[in-house]
């Protein structure tokens, strides 16, 4: 899954410097130490939201997260990938749903007729 | 590319591999006849030589494996997602729907509205996507010229069709409990009498149930058809279901036998207890409905039903051994129906012969690897290819068409989607697409004046209409919402989200046509088809009525309606002052429509066309109207119907 997922932006950052990502990385992981969450939010919005280079790999890495995805074109909902069949069952997003990724992790007969536990 | 005869000898060549091609085929041989079905999709076993069937269970599941692990690799999980689209034998994909005219994909669209639906050319049919809804249709809809002054009646009524309904439910397994099924202007006496389904209701989902009591019992104005309105009660019913559950220990019938004396299919007295059918690699999986929530594209149980379920039946004995008298032929594309030259004494040009042309491989390579092109000889013939692809076969041997008709009446269930956000958590996202409908609005006066329709409850939120959840992350993450705030904001969006939707009945209209034209053809060197398509003002005006009742509706069940039609997307019309978009709910039918008159139709009631005495056609491109219902069930039940026909006619032969 990790390999799937550092695959995945090392093959797609284009020109980008990995070191950048690596050294913004450090930054908020100093932040974070620090317990300092305004700072850490700031320093987010910042780094990774606001450099245009950035953002879309900001944008793309959250995708993986929560749905196994990566966004070819940035502006083109349709050119998104499914990184691995692993990356797309374990999305976080189905587990927020109180749900599961369709088509895997099936909950069994008649589940859905009560309220999620 | 010369032209070889199959010299062996059939009853019946069948021409497609999907539930019609099934259940004719399993039926004819069951009651003795010797049956060839011709796939242009590819089997399981990699050889071209196949006989019997694909029965090497372990090849089976991993090929069912393969359509799973294309589903979850597929970024838009749309219909056609698990499987094969074949170079060879293309299947339509909504993904190409564009403005008209358009020739994305394998239809050629010439307009002015785009058609919305799709199929699948592969072993098993559409039924392999399928959502499983098994609703008869209802009385009145095979008379809409009588009762309404609309489109045409059936030759045939619900009451000759009901027996075959049983059958058709008893192949497909089909969940549902009579005394919760409710129909406008239905009598459950006569509709059911003392019949009950093979299994148990599959369970309503939650939602359904917060719905439903949030709803009460609402009244809602409806046209009375006489250009006043008219209050009806609006209540929530079960939706019976091709997908396996309980069965249901009063359920005592099948399987379905030939009875050569008295020239009927029946259905057997049974003692024991109906016996769900499980998955083609393994009768142990799939007995029962997991909560998957992915039976369209894929089960990947097979708890649903799929005409393989159906194939693999007839393939193999119950002792084991491969059934002597079924062939399945796949990687077969047939071209043309071969037809005497000059009629015989009767006026009749029967058929003499299918081309046919084979491939090698798996069919979606560029280089296309053609075997041969081939003939083959039956004592009957039966087109069970689609609704599309019979047309279009027809139509490119120049045959079945005294009537003018074939491809003519392209009919859908043209749908509205309406869509918001409940007041409280109501956790969609789980279990089979649809388990509750509102039936209220299928029948009454007002189909004098505009669409009967079906408003089923979603239960996978918006995934159809904005393709959510990604959706909702990829609005989120325009707005720059991350960590805390972003799990926060999509589990509150996620859980509440209610989709409605109306399926409204499309008539038939000649110019709602598939035709063929030389300029369009396939890497195979068969026709594209070629459609002309449009909304008519009165599935508009179901569209106006449809969004009136669902406004009304999420306003007493606490859904903020979050409904938007884009005017950029292909499907959008105006009506009056109001914006919609349409989507196709992959119910094509009407094509090659069952009559009274070889003057305007295709097949006689017996499904039989009328030009060609040992041609027949089976599929929904019969059906003489569309109705509320999806229209597998139905088809289905014409389906033991047209076999129950061939094997009279096969009596004659000897």
């Amino acid at each position: 899954m990790l390999e799937d997922y550092y695959l995945c932006v090392m093959e797609n950052i284009g020109n980008l410097d990995p070191e950048r990502l690596w050294s913004i990385a450090a930054t908020l992981d100093r932040l974070k130490k620090l317990g300092n969450e305004a700072a850490l939010a700031r320093e987010i919005r910042h780094l990774l939201f606001s450099d245009a280079d950035i953002q879309p790999i900001s944008k793309n890495i959250i995708r993986l997260w929560y749905t196994g995805t990566w966004r070819m074109k940035p502006n083109d909902s349709f050119s998104s990938v499914v990184v691995s069949p692993e990356a797309y069952q374990e999305g976080l997003i189905w587990k927020l749903a109180h749900a599961h990724p369709p088509g895997a992790k099936q909950p069994g007969f008649g589940s859905w007729a009560e309220q999620p536990r | 590319m010369p032209v070889s005869v199959n010299e062996k000898d059939y009853d019946v060549c069948i021409v497609g591999g999907g539930i019609a091609g099934a259940i004719l085929a399993k039926t004819l041989v069951n009651a003795g006849k010797s049956v060839i079905v011709l796939e242009a999709g590819n089997g399981v076993t990699p050889s071209d030589d196949v006989n019997g069937a694909d029965l090497d269970i372990q090849r089976d599941q991993r090929k069912y494996q393969g359509y799973l692990d294309s589903y979850y690799r597929a970024a838009a999980k749309v219909p056609n997602a698990p499987y094969p689209n074949l170079k060879v034998a293309p299947s339509p994909d909504v993904l190409d729907i564009a403005d008209t005219p358009s020739t994305k994909g394998y239809f050629v669209q010439m307009g002015p509205s785009p058609f919305g639906s799709d199929y699948a050319r592969t072993p098993g049919g559409t039924t392999m996507h399928w959502l499983g809804t098994c609703l008869r249709m209802l009385p009145n809809d095979f008379r809409m010229k009588s009762e309404y002054g609309v489109a045409v009646d059936w030759p045939i009524s619900y009451e000759d069709l009901k027996p075959y309904y049983e059958m058709a439910e008893f192949e497909i397994g089909v969940s549902a409990t009579v005394e919760h099924l409710k129909y406008p202007n239905t009598d459950k006496t006569t509709f059911f009498g003392d019949y009950v389904y093979p299994m148990n209701e599959i369970p309503t989902s939650y939602l359904d149930k917060r719905i439903q009591e949030a709803l009460g019992s609402r009244m809602v104005k409806v046209s009375d058809g006489k250009g006043g309105t008219t209050d009806v009660a609006v209540y929530v019913t079960p939706t019976p279901q091709g997908r396996n559950s309980s069965p249901n220990p009063n359920y005592k019938m099948g399987p379905v036998r030939w009875d050569a004396k008295h020239g009927k299919l029946k259905l057997d007295r049974s003692d024991s207890r109906f016996k769900p059918v499980g998955a083609t690699w393994d009768a142990y999986t799939g007995q029962r409905c997991e909560g998957n929530a992915s039976c369209v594209p894929i089960c990947p149980v097979q708890a649903k039903y799929n005409a393989l379920k159906t194939i693999r039946s007839v393939a193999r004995n119950e002792d084991g051994t491969l059934n002597s008298k079924f062939t399945i032929l796949y990687r077969t594309v047939v071209s043309k129906v071969l037809v005497q030259d000059k009629a015989d004494a009767n006026g009749d040009r029967p058929v003499i012969g299918i081309t046919y042309k084979r491939y090698r491989g798996d069919g979606t390579s560029e280089k296309i690897l053609e075997v041969g092109e081939y003939t083959i000889k039956a004592r009957r013939y039966v087109l069970a290819a689609h609704a599309v692809e019979n047309a279009k076969i027809l139509l490119a041997s120049k045959i079945a068409n005294t009537s003018g008709q074939v491809g003519r009446n392209l009919m859908d269930h043209v749908t509205l989607l309406t869509w918001g956000l409940k007041d409280e958590p109501v956790y969609p996202f789980r279990g089979p697409g649809s388990t509750s409908n509102i039936p209220v609005f299928r029948d009454g006066d007002f189909r004098r004046e505009h669409s009967g329709f079906i408003l089923p409850f979603d239960n996978w939120g918006w995934s159809w209409p904005v393709f959510s959840p990604g959706s909702d992350l990829d609005v989120a993450l325009e707005e720059q919402v991350f960590g805390q705030e972003l799990k926060s904001r999509l589990e509150k969006h996620l859980t509440r989200q209610v989709l409605f939707h109306c399926e409204c009945e499309q008539l038939p209209e000649q110019e709602n046509r598939v035709t063929i034209d030389d300029r369009y053809k396939d890497d195979f060197g068969n026709y594209r088809p070629v459609i002309h398509y449009q909304i008519s003002d009165y599935l508009k005006k179901a569209f106006v009525a449809g969004k009136q009742i669902s406004d009304q509706l999420f306003e007493d069940a606490g859904i903020e309606d979050r409904s938007t039609y884009s005017s950029t997307d292909a499907c959008y019309f105006e009506y009056g002052k109001k914006g919609f978009f349409y989507r196709g709910a992959g119910h094509l039918v009407g094509t090659h429509r069952m009559g009274c008159s070889p003057k305007d139709s295709v097949v006689s009631k017996q499904q039989r066309t009328w030009d060609h005495s040992n041609l027949y056609l089976v599929g929904c491109g019969n059906m003489a109207t569309l109705g509320t219902s999806n229209p597998t069930l139905t088809m289905a039940a014409l389906t033991f119907w047209a076999a129950e026909n061939i094997l009279n006619d096969l009596k004659e032969v000897k």
